[in-house]
This record gives C-alpha cells, structure tokens and sequence, in this order.
C-alpha cells in the first residue's frame, strides 16, 4: 500500500469538488464508516507485524490530512454559497393579519397599571344605578341642577321609594359610596373605578356615552399635598416626566375643597409657543385635565364613614380627554361609530 | 356661566398696581378662572367663568373683593374701594301703587317709582362698558338695569309705571296654559309652577327673574317707571328657564342664588344712575317686601384643622387676613380656635369648616402647598373583579392578536335596528328623556350592534373581524337590571374562520368546551347554529345570522357571529392547562374514511369511549358525505404493537357506523 498514491489520488478529487455538498460525499468515502480510512486501517491485521507501525502513522497522518483538507474546502465553498444568497427583505409579507384595540382600552389598561402601582384597586360598578349613589349621597339633593332633565339620562325602569329614580350613571362618582359600603365604611380606601358614563349630550367635543377613571382615596390623614401627590404621580406616569400639574379652585357638590387640574401643554410643553407661534392646542402653556377635590364630609357620612377621624380626595377624568391631551385623537365622536377606518388607526 | 367685566370698571372698586396680565394670572390661580383678555372698544375686557357657588364674583364689585384678597399674597397693591350710597329720602304723598305677594313667593321684593326726564341714549361711560360686556345698548333707562347688575350682581327690572293698569303688581303662580308674550315678542303658554306678576286686573305683566313682557316694558314714551327687583326661588327661576328655553343673564344669575341684601344695593345704585342720565326724581318711599332677613353665619373650626386638611402649616395671621379680605369676620381664642362669620352673600356657599379651609387654601395659593404621596395602604381586590379585569383584556389581546378589531357602540340601540331583528321594544329598558332616538333602547345582546357595524363598513374594507365586550342590561323588576358583560364576535367571511378563533379562545383560556348543534338562539338560522358547553356550563351560542335580519338592514352577504357570556368564561378560564404528562412511549397515528352520518362532536364523543388508546382525534378531510378522521394511539405506561392499534381501529369502526 502507498499512502502517498492515495494522497494524490484524493487531492485531485478534491481539486474537481466544486461544490459543498460534493465534499460532504467526499468526506463520507474517506472518513465515513465505510471509508478509505477505515478500510486501510482494516486492512493492517493483514500487514507483516514489523510494517505495522509505520502503516499506521501513515494512515493516521493521512487522516488528518483529509480531515484538514475537506473541513478547508469545506468551509471555503459554504462561505461562498452564502454569498450568494440575496433576498429583499424589505419586501412586505403576504398577509399581516392585524387587529386592534379600542383607544380607549389602550388607555384604561395603561391608567389602571399606573395606579396599581401605589396600591388602588380597580373596581366596577353599576352603569344603570339608583338616583341615591349617582346623586343623593354625593350631597347633590333633588333640587340640584344636574339632576334635570337636561343633565341626566333617565329610564323607565321602576322607580325605589328609598333610592329614587332609575338613571344612566352620568359620572363613575356612584362607585365611591358603593365602595364605602363595599368595605363596611372601614378605611382604608384606594380605588380606580372605570367605567362608561352618559349625559344627554351629542356635538363635536361630547358624546352621549363616555369613559371616565374616577380615583378615590380615604384614610386618617388625608390632605391637599397628598392629592398633589398622587396627581403629580399620575401626570408624569401618563404624560411624560415633565409634566408638570396645578390646581384652580373650582366647585363640586362633592368635594369640599374642589379643585380644576391643569397640565403643562403636551404639545408646547408648557411654553405656550410652538416654533414661535401661539400654541394652537393650549393657547396658555396649560391643559384642563378634570375635575378633583377632597371628599366633602357629606359624602363620608353617606357612606358611613366618621369625617372627624377619615378625610380623603377623589377624582373624575375622561378616558376620552387624556386621549386628546396625549394622542391628539381629536374628534371623539369617532370612538363609537364602529367605522373601521378608524379603529384601524390603533 | 361666564362673565364679561372691563379692567376701568374694575378700578371704580379697586385700587391697584396689578396689570391686566397679572390680575388674569393670580385671579385664576385663587379664584375665580379669567379665561381670556380681549380689547374692546379701547377697552380691556376681562372674560371670567363663575362656578355656580359663587355667584357672588359674577359683577365687578364680586371680582374687586375677590382681587383685593388674591393680589397681596402676590405683593400686588390691591385696595377695595367702599363706595357708600345714599339712601333717597321721600317726603310728601306717594304715588299709588301697590306691591304683593300673598303667597310669600319671593325671598324679598323691592320697588320704587321715579319720575324720569325721556328715554335717550345712555352717557358714552356707560355704553362703551355695555357694549365691551356683551351688553346691548338700549336707552338710558334700560341700560341702567343691566349696568347695575353687572356692576352689583343683582338682577334689575324696570317698568313702565303707566302701563301696569292698575298701578298694582300681584306676584303669584302662573295659571295651566296662561299666555304670556316676552318682550323679545313670543308667545310661551305656562305651567302652575312658573311664578308671573299680575298687574290686579288677572293680566300677566311679568316672568320675574327671567324676562320682562312685552305689555309693561319701557318705551320710548315712557314718563314714569317702576324700578323693580326681586329675590325670587333659585330652582323655580331654574326649572321655568330651561324648560321654556329663556336663558337671559338675569336668569342664569337668579337660579344660582344670589345674596338678597345685594338687592338693596343694587337698588341704591340704580336710584344713583337714574337720577344721573334721566334726571329721575322718587315718586314713592322704597317698597321692600322682606319677610325673613338674611341672617349671617357662625362656624367654628381651628388653625390645626385647617393644617390637618391642607397638610402643611399656615401661619394663622394669613389665615385671619385671608378671610378678613374676602368679608369674614374671624375672632381667634386660645391656641388658633377660630370663630368665623360669614358675610351673607356667602352663607349659600360656606357653610362647614371645609369651605373654610377651601377659602384659605385657595388664597394662600394650592401651588404653596407640597405634593407628597399618601402613605400606602393595602386593600384587597374581590377575586371577581380581579378575574373580570384580567380576562377581558386576555380575551380583547387574544382576538387582536388573531386579526380582530375590537369596537365599541353605544349601550343603546334604536326602535328601527329592533325592528330589523324583529324585536319588540317593551322587553327593553329604555332613556325617557333620550337626546336622539338613535340611542333609546339598552342592549340586550350585542348582535345587532355589530351587524350593524359591519354594514357600516361595507365598501371600506372587503373582509371583517369585529368583536366588542359590553355589558347587556336585562331588566329585573324593582330592582336595578342586571348587567351582564358579553363578548361578541363577528365576521362577514366564513363560518370557519368564526370556528376557528371560537375555539382558539377557549384554548387559550384553557377551558375544556364542546360544540353542540342547536336551534334555540334568536338570532342565527336554526340549522347553522351551535352552543359552546363545559359539563355543567353553557358559555353561549354561534352560527350565521338569519339572512332576514340582515336584510333588514341592507345587508346581502351572510354573517357569522358568536356571543358568550363573559362571566361564564371568566370563571371557568385557567391560566395553565390541567397538566397531564406527555407519554414517553411510541405515538401510532391512524386515519379512517368512514361515511358521516351524525354531528362530529358525537363522533368525537364516541371515538374516545370506544376506546382508551386513543389520545387525539381530528378530521383529516371531508368529501361530500365521508369524513376522515386521524387518530393518535399511545400508552402512557408501555409502547403499544400495531396489532393492539388494528383492534382500537375496529372497535372505534363499530361504534361509528
């Protein structure tokens, strides 16, 4: 046997590899179980004993020789059929089967994480409730203008001799001594109540169905600064970290102090100027974001709770309005049409 | 209600160094909110909303008390100016004339008769002040009555003395369908609740409060005038307003309960201008009709409860300065116990040592006090509300995520998308005062809401995935009705891609569900429909909506739609699945063509009590009326041979021919 035959024999069939998986063949006639190799180390019991030795370092050289080799070409012809391969991703895909959420879920999901996070629960409660939780108890007798006709949705349902008429919810307030109630008039109280909330009211800035996110909090203790607090923390979480929130005195049945609640604009950040121009969103620097104040006595009473030993806050923002203040989706009467140009925004 | 005020007139009470810049800025931020400063007629012309409790800021004398608190935290110079007013004093015999009201109607009614020389225009002062408020300018006379009211913040009136017929006016309610023609001329027929002056001969001459009439009015002829105000009921004002849709400033200022002794001033003032621009002279001593004078208030609170509620300590000279700028009258004892009296024109506001903290906090600026987060509490979230939350928004990703698109509709429907569903109304809970008949009728399913949805959207788009989750509202009787969260699936495609997202959503919430054919669901045609059940749960129903409905609303392509009871999903969801060990042993698929001759479910139902091996069925194929089937065979504790597969393959044979 001369390995050195079989060396040139196997060189000048790997010069004609062109191809890798030509040289996976290759590699499998030399090395594979069956193989040449294996073959010639097979063949050496037959060898004179003295001649054995060297046949074998020969053969074992040899196979690395082949190993090395056929890994090199290998190699080589891989890294060039890669290079050749080439193919416009950018191409769009045939079918992107996508959904979407509602707007407003989006942003009820994004508000109820932020508040969770310093502990309030989210809570539901009725849309169609009695005129005692929407009105009575949040210190807005019968004689109360929003209980008119022209503010609030009524229905034909029966009427309670206790509790009143039968009313669409016209703000989320009604879950506030529901949860009162629902806690045995125990504090503490830390709630985000979500829900859809209706006034007769339909033109470009109002529809007769809405969202509000009412947040309450009750406890020994409770102040403005903490009110403050929690709007600073809701605003930046929200809006951005530089947000920045203020309170005017406003009026609430149900909230003594009431407050409005203004952000910087999100458009000119509070500057008031947009490329050297009056803000168009703002005109001010600021953004009216609702209503808000320190739960009136009244109320705590109603819901059992002593107001001599609990004070607490509360408030009643928009889903739809945040939206506007972050998103820029203007016109809300969008919201609930169904048109899927729209909703397919999202 | 927003008023309009001049930054001149606003000088006639208060001395100031503020500009109007400023004053828009402070006054905001502790009072009352100044929305915008126009210019006017050379006049700078402040725009202010009033809350409804405080319509004691609604006139320039409210704005001036209101700055003259405000501006000095701000180191403003701000001084109110008192302006004293004389009370006329009448000798000699009185005209005739005789005010009542026997039913004590009104809080309070004042009256006196001049003598005027001509109706004329008004001084230049006050039409240029007139017209930058928003004010038409009328004659000297009139424009008296909205200059004092805008000035003092007390609605006026004025009438022509010769035209009440019998010198006499009788304030009393108005009879069932009794006419009355406004000065604007129209015609209003009354309710027994609306309040009127009568001039004694049964002729209505007035809709006190609200609007003048036509038949009592000053004219240009007028020699003699009634200069009338009363302090009427704020929610009778209120209610006879809206409900004949007369919203004038002096009803919009009456119905919020303006302070009665501010009606004497403004009577005062009123004599003041007359007698400037008509020369008037007093016909008669001032009628005042108050049977019950407004008294003051006394509340008692302290330094510490102000500090308590605000959280953060405020000196108690502040506090007494702040209350004593806006009228207060404060008397401290002791360690800050505080005696306070409120001014009339407040008590229909302030009323609690809460009001009284409002007050202070306001003006000691809401920007002064820090912002610290309250300390946490924890609360436990009901299981149920926790699961309600979580899964709508499972369920809303999930259908998102297979190409839905999640809308919303109103709780309402219409009587005529009823009517396409041939549903009668009176099963419905519904708004008696609905704005739109659009919106009328709560939902008791949300199938017609989407149909509808996808009609809307015809032409926009060829394919549609639509769902939504709402609560329907089933009536109960004496009680509130039950709000029942539904999800609903809809899509104009095919039954299959309906099937397919049906019952990928119970796999994804790892409910174990079969289908049964039905026909007891309303809306979808009796052969093409199905329930979803558990062993003891029926979570709702799917197929294709009866054509006829669809036609009802223009719709000519068939609809598939699912509804499911949410809660019934919500409570029956896993968020992993029962787990059971996969088989380490060999997997033997098999497939079978058998003829079909019952509902696959049955077959399904069948194939797995025929026999223990089997760990999976599916269907293969179908072709005309065979199906076929494949079935997976394993053991979990041992390899299974073919043999055992070929007598498992017999034994199901059996049972599904």
């Amino acid at each position: 046997m001369d390995i050195s035959v079989e060396k040139k024999k196997f060189e000048s069939l790997l010069d004609a590899v062109t191809t890798a998986s030509t040289a996976e063949e290759l590699e499998l006639s030399y090395l594979g179980r069956n193989g040449l190799i294996n073959t010639l180390l097979k063949g050496m019991k037959d060898l004179a004993p003295e001649k054995r030795k060297n046949a074998g370092q020969d053969i074992n050289i040899f196979k690395q020789e082949v190993t090395k080799l056929v890994k090199e070409k290998k190699d080589a012809l891989h890294q060039k059929e890669e290079q050749n391969i080439s193919i416009d991703v950018t191409l769009p895909p045939k079918d992107i089967s996508h959904g979407t959420l509602h707007p407003i879920t989006l942003a009820v999901e994004e508000i109820t994480s932020i508040f969770n996070k310093i502990g309030f629960i989210r809570m539901s409660y009725p849309e169609v409730d009695w005129e005692h939780y929407a009105f009575e108890v949040l210190n807005m007798p019968v004689t109360h203008a929003a209980r008119d006709d022209f503010e609030t949705t009524f229905l034909n349902g029966d009427t309670d001799t206790k509790l009143g008429k039968m009313v669409l919810t016209p703000h989320t307030s009604n879950g506030q001594v529901r949860e009162m109630e629902r806690l045995g008039s125990k504090p503490p109280i830390r709630m985000i109540n979500i829900g859809k909330c209706y006034r007769p009211n339909w033109d470009a800035t109002h529809t007769p169905m809405f969202h509000q996110f009412e947040g309450l909090c009750v406890d020994t203790d409770i102040t403005i600064a903490n009110l403050k607090g929690t709007l600073d923390y809701f605003v930046k979480s929200y809006f951005g970290p530089n947000t920045e929130v203020r309170l005017r005195p406003h009026h609430f049945q149900f909230t003594e102090p009431s407050f409005e609640v203004d952000i910087t604009c999100t458009m000119c950040k509070g500057t008031a100027l947009i490329d050297g121009h009056k803000c168009k969103i703002c005109k001010s620097g600021w953004l009216e974001l609702g209503g808000t104040g320190m739960v009136h006595p009244n109320v705590l009473t109603a819901g059992g709770i002593d107001p001599s030993i609990y004070s607490g806050w509360a408030f009643g923002f928009g889903i739809e309005r945040v939206n506007m203040m972050k998103y820029g989706i203007d016109d809300i009467r969008n919201y609930y049409t169904g048109d899927i140009r729209f909703l397919n925004l999202f | 209600m927003n008023i309009k005020i001049t930054h001149s007139w606003l000088l006639d009470y208060l001395d100031t160094d503020a500009t109007p810049v400023e004053m828009q800025k402070y006054l905001s931020l502790c009072g009352p909110s100044v929305e915008r400063i126009e210019e006017i007629g050379g006049e700078t012309v402040y725009d202010i909303e009033i809350t409804s409790n405080r319509i004691d800021t609604a006139s320039v004398v409210g704005i001036a008390r209101e700055a003259a608190a405000i501006l000095p935290l701000f180191k403003k110079k701000a001084r109110l100016k008192k302006k004293t007013l004389e009370v006329p004093v009448f000798q000699g015999d009185s005209i005739e004339i005789k005010i009542t009201d026997p039913d004590g109607i009104c809080r309070r009614v004042l009256g006196v008769v001049m003598e005027i020389d001509g109706v004329k225009s008004s001084p230049e002062y006050i039409s240029k002040r007139l017209l930058a408020t928003d004010t038409r300018s009328l004659n000297n006379i009139v424009d008296v009555t909205n200059y004092v009211m805008t000035e003092i913040g007390h609605p006026t009136h004025v009438f022509d003395y010769d035209r009440i017929a019998t010198h006499a006016l009788i304030i009393r309610h108005a009879k069932k369908g009794e006419e009355i023609v406004t000065l604007d001329e129209k015609i209003f027929h009354l309710d027994e609740t609306d309040v009127i002056i009568d001039d004694g001969t049964g002729k209505v001459i007035d809709l006190p409060g609200i609007m003048g009439t036509a038949n009592s009015v000053v004219t240009d002829k007028t020699k003699r005038i009634l200069f009338f105000i009363e302090s009427n009921d704020p929610v009778s004002i209120r209610r006879t307003s809206m409900r004949y849709g007369i919203r004038t400033m002096a009803s919009t200022i009456n119905e919020k309960n303006p302070d009665s002794e501010l009606a004497y001033t403004a009577l005062l003032r009123g004599i003041e201008l007359f007698m400037e621009v008509a020369n008037a002279k007093i016909l008669s001593p001032i009628i005042d009709i108050y049977p019950k004078k407004q008294q003051t208030l006394l509340i008692q609170t302290s330094k510490s409860f102000i500090d308590k509620k605000v959280g953060v300590g405020i000196p108690l000279e502040t506090i007494t300065s702040i209350l004593t700028n806006l009228d207060f009258k404060v008397e401290v004892k002791g360690e800050g116990e505080l005696t306070i009296t409120v001014p009339t024109h407040r008590v229909s506001d302030v009323m609690i040592p809460e009001d009284i903290v409002e007050e202070v906090a306001r003006v000691y600026g809401y920007f002064a006090i820090p912002t610290i987060l309250q300390k946490p509490a924890y609360v436990s979230q009901p299981n149920e509300t926790e699961l309600l939350f979580h899964y709508q928004y499972a369920v809303k990703s999930y259908l998102k995520h297979r190409g839905y698109s999640e809308v919303m509709n109103y709780s309402a429907t219409s009587l005529e998308l009823l009517k396409s569903f041939h549903i009668e109304k009176n099963e419905h809970l519904h708004i008696t005062n609905s704005i739109s008949e659009d919106i009328k009728y709560l939902r008791q399913s949300l199938i017609p809401s989407l149909v509808k949805n996808l009609k809307q959207n015809d032409g926009f788009v060829s394919e549609m995935h639509l769902f939504e989750i709402a609560k329907t509202y089933l009536p109960k009787k004496g009680l509130l009705p039950e709000e029942q969260f539904m999800v609903t699936i809809a899509v104009n495609t095919s039954i299959e891609e309906l099937k397919t997202v049906l019952f990928g959503l119970f796999k994804e919430l790892n409910i174990q569900a079969t289908s049964y054919a039905t026909s007891d669901s309303y809306y979808l045609l009796p052969n093409v429909q199905g329930v979803v059940k558990s062993d003891s749960v029926e979570f709702g129903s799917f197929g294709q909506v009866k054509p006829a409905f669809c036609r009802g609303l223009g719709l000519d392509k068939p609809v598939y739609v699912a509804e499911l009871y949410f809660e019934r999903l919500m409570k029956a969801a896993r968020s992993m699945p029962s787990y059971k060990a996969f088989s380490q042993y060999a997997h033997i698929t098999q497939d079978i063509t058998i003829k079909k001759t019952r509902i696959y479910t049955d077959i399904e139902k069948a194939v797995y009590e025929a026999s223990k091996l089997v760990t999976l069925v599916s269907v293969k194929d179908q072709y005309k009326d065979t199906i076929t089937l494949r079935f997976v065979f394993t053991d979990s504790s041992r390899n299974i041979t073919e043999e055992e597969v070929k007598k498992e393959l017999e034994k199901i044979q059996k049972v599904l021919l």
